[in-house]
């Protein structure tokens, strides 16, 4: 029987064992952080001390960690060892702002390679793999943190980086590459080059891609699958944490699992910091368990997800995690009810007769939050019958998802500006907002 | 001899808020379209204008560019010497088989006549009985 697992024991490990070693390692990364000069302070004033964490509970008596916190002590402000300890950094670009930096000693580089290594294993990749990287090998962490892990399962690993797609295309063919590292999108682009070049994906011998990095739904990842003849897995990481390796879906394909035995997961609402209900969606936050260069507490993700409740059947004990529903930063409270944009684009891809673009306006009507919800139709149709259908069910199927009922607009294809980002998709007019 | 108009109609559509109709024939104004017939029933949030213009396709260009939703539509123009003329085209219509989407009766071309302008679930299969029938079909923009 082959083995199904890089660690048996700590996969499989019973939740009350694995809170056990929880606690024992947030002992050992406080004693670690209380020598940085950012947390240092803040531990001594709340009185967190090694001896006084009791269970995974005391996680809540820290204060959150941001991403603002990473920017205002760069570069080295939250490094809790000496830096001769410290091998390597990683840094974001820091497009919006200052940059941020992320240290890393031996061990801590090594922890992440055995993470990322586990999650290759858990997907079904071993040393006899050939594992090719498209991702850039510079300060983004899925280069170097993809690499290391492939070289720890023992596969052969090629580095071919990002860009050049007939470069891909020939290391693919040469080395006969049977796993492919990448974002969902050059997924696709890259077996486009390759049908141009009279290359079936299909054909090739990969027969697994590691995505991640970029959010994506279940049916764009159905249509990478197919294809490439391949199975995708959604694998997830960020840079504060290490990089990938954080979390993976196993070959249920049925949410990530984020391996607790380095980090502890906490689920918020994004507005009060208190915690959901299990399997209620809100903002990940997370707690370094098993790195020493720059631990981070309670560091806010803002990625948007939820615990998938009950036991996985692959055996694995770990939490999993649902597919990504966009930033928490995105998060509007309209009648009271916190509401997120993506739950309103779920709706609008059922609908063919729709493009994806939408904007959302809030107003203050009287005393009330209306909100209007500007769609764009493909072909606006000379049917009053049709448009008023259209209308309302719409907006019954809004409602069912955020609990208020939009005003519906039809505006022409193309009016509406594309964008990713919050400020163009929502368009708050209310008072006092 | 019953005259047969193919008409190239404009559906606009319009928000139920201030001016918005207003809107539409200032723009089309402003671009140098003429308007030659409407029709605009009581609306609730929103409302399809039909319009007859002379130049439909700038027409869309024009309303389309200032976010304004419209498509282009054939309808149907029949015109009518006298008002009880209706009754006995759609008592014809009616015996074919023939299913109204709405219709509206507006005055068309130099000589002001009035026409009875509708749409129909199956306007070719209209047209093609109307050929065989050897109406005088023409097509009106
Ligand atoms: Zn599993």
């Amino acid at each position: 029987m082959t083995k199904e697992f890089w660690q048996e024991e700590i996969e499989t490990m019973p939740r009350k064992q694995l809170e056990a070693l929880q606690v024992e390692r947030l002992k050992k990364t406080v004693e670690i952080a209380m020598n940085s000069p950012f947390y240092g302070p803040i531990f001594k004033e709340r009185g967190i001390t090694p001896e006084s964490i009791k269970s995974v509970e005391d996680i809540r008596r820290f204060p959150f960690t941001t991403k603002q916190d990473l920017r205002d002590n760069y570069p080295f402000g939250l490094a809790s060892v000496p830096l001769d300890k410290v091998v390597r950094l990683h840094s974001s670009s820091g497009t919006t702002g200052k940059p941020t930096v992320i240290l890393h000693t031996q061990k801590d580089i090594e922890q992440w390679a055995d993470a990322m290594a586990r999650s290759m294993y858990c997907i079904g990749l071993r040393n006899t793999d050939v594992i090719q990287n498209t991702s850039g090998y510079g300060m983004f962490t899925g280069g170097l943190g993809i690499q290391y892990a492939a070289e720890r399962l023992g596969a052969l690993t090629v580095p071919a980086g990002a860009g050049n797609s007939l470069r891909h295309l020939k290391f693919i063919q040469d080395f006969g590459t049977t796993a492919l590292h990448c974002i969902p999108s050059y997924a696709t682009r890259l077996a486009a080059v390759l049908n141009e070049n009279g290359v079936d994906p299909r054909e090739t011998k990969i027969h697994t891609l590691i995505i991640g990095a970029e959010p994506h739904s279940e049916a764009q990842r159905k249509r990478i699958e197919e294809i490439w003849g391949a199975k995708a897995y959604n694998n997830f990481g960020m840079s504060e944490m290490c990089g990938p390796g954080v979390a993976i879906e196993c070959k249920e394909q049925n949410g990530m699992h984020i391996w607790e035995d380095n980090y502890i997961v906490e689920i918020v609402d994004p507005q009060t910091l208190e915690p959901v209900k299990e399997g209620e969606l809100g903002e990940l936050v997370l707690t370094t368990l098993n790195r020493e260069a720059m631990p981070l507490f309670r560091y806010r993700t803002r990625d948007l997800t939820r615990i998938i409740p009950g036991d996985c059947p692959c055996g694995r004990s770990h939490k999993r995690l649902a597919r990504f529903q966009g930033r928490s930063d995105d998060m509007m409270i309209v009648k009271g009810v916190n509401i997120y944009p993506i739950q309103i684009e779920k709706v609008i891809m059922e609908y063919p007769e729709l493009t994806s673009d939408y904007l959302i306006t809030l107003d203050t009507i009287g005393d009330n939050d209306e909100m209007t919800l500007e769609v764009e139709l493909v072909q606006l149709v000379d049917d009053y019958a049709y448009l008023q259908n259209l209308n309302k069910e719409l907006s019954r199927r809004i409602k069912d998802e955020i609990l208020i009922t939009p005003r519906i607009k039809f505006v022409p294809k193309g009016s509406i500006p594309q964008s990713e980002g919050k400020a163009v998709r929502v368009k708050d007019n209310r008072q006092n907002h | 001899m019953f005259s047969i108009k193919r008409i190239k109609q404009l559906s606009v559509f319009l928000e139920n808020k201030e001016g918005a109709t207003a809107q539409v024939f200032n723009i089309l104004k402003d671009a140098g379209i003429s308007v030659s017939g409407a029709s605009l029933s009581d609306t609730a949030d929103y409302a399809l204008m039909r319009m007859l213009v002379s130049d439909s396709q700038k027409a869309q260009q024009v309303l389309l560019a200032n976010g304004i939703n419209c498509v282009e539509s054939v309808v149907i123009g029949y015109k009518l010497d006298s008002l009880e003329e209706v009754t006995v085209v759609l008592n014809e219509l009616a015996r074919k088989k023939f299913s109204i989407n709405y219709m509206y009766i507006t005055s068309l071309g130099s000589g002001n006549a009035h026409y009875m302008v509708f749409r129909l679930s199956e306007t070719d299969k209209f047209f093609e009985q109307a050929a065989r029938a050897e109406f005088v079909v023409e097509d009106f923009n």
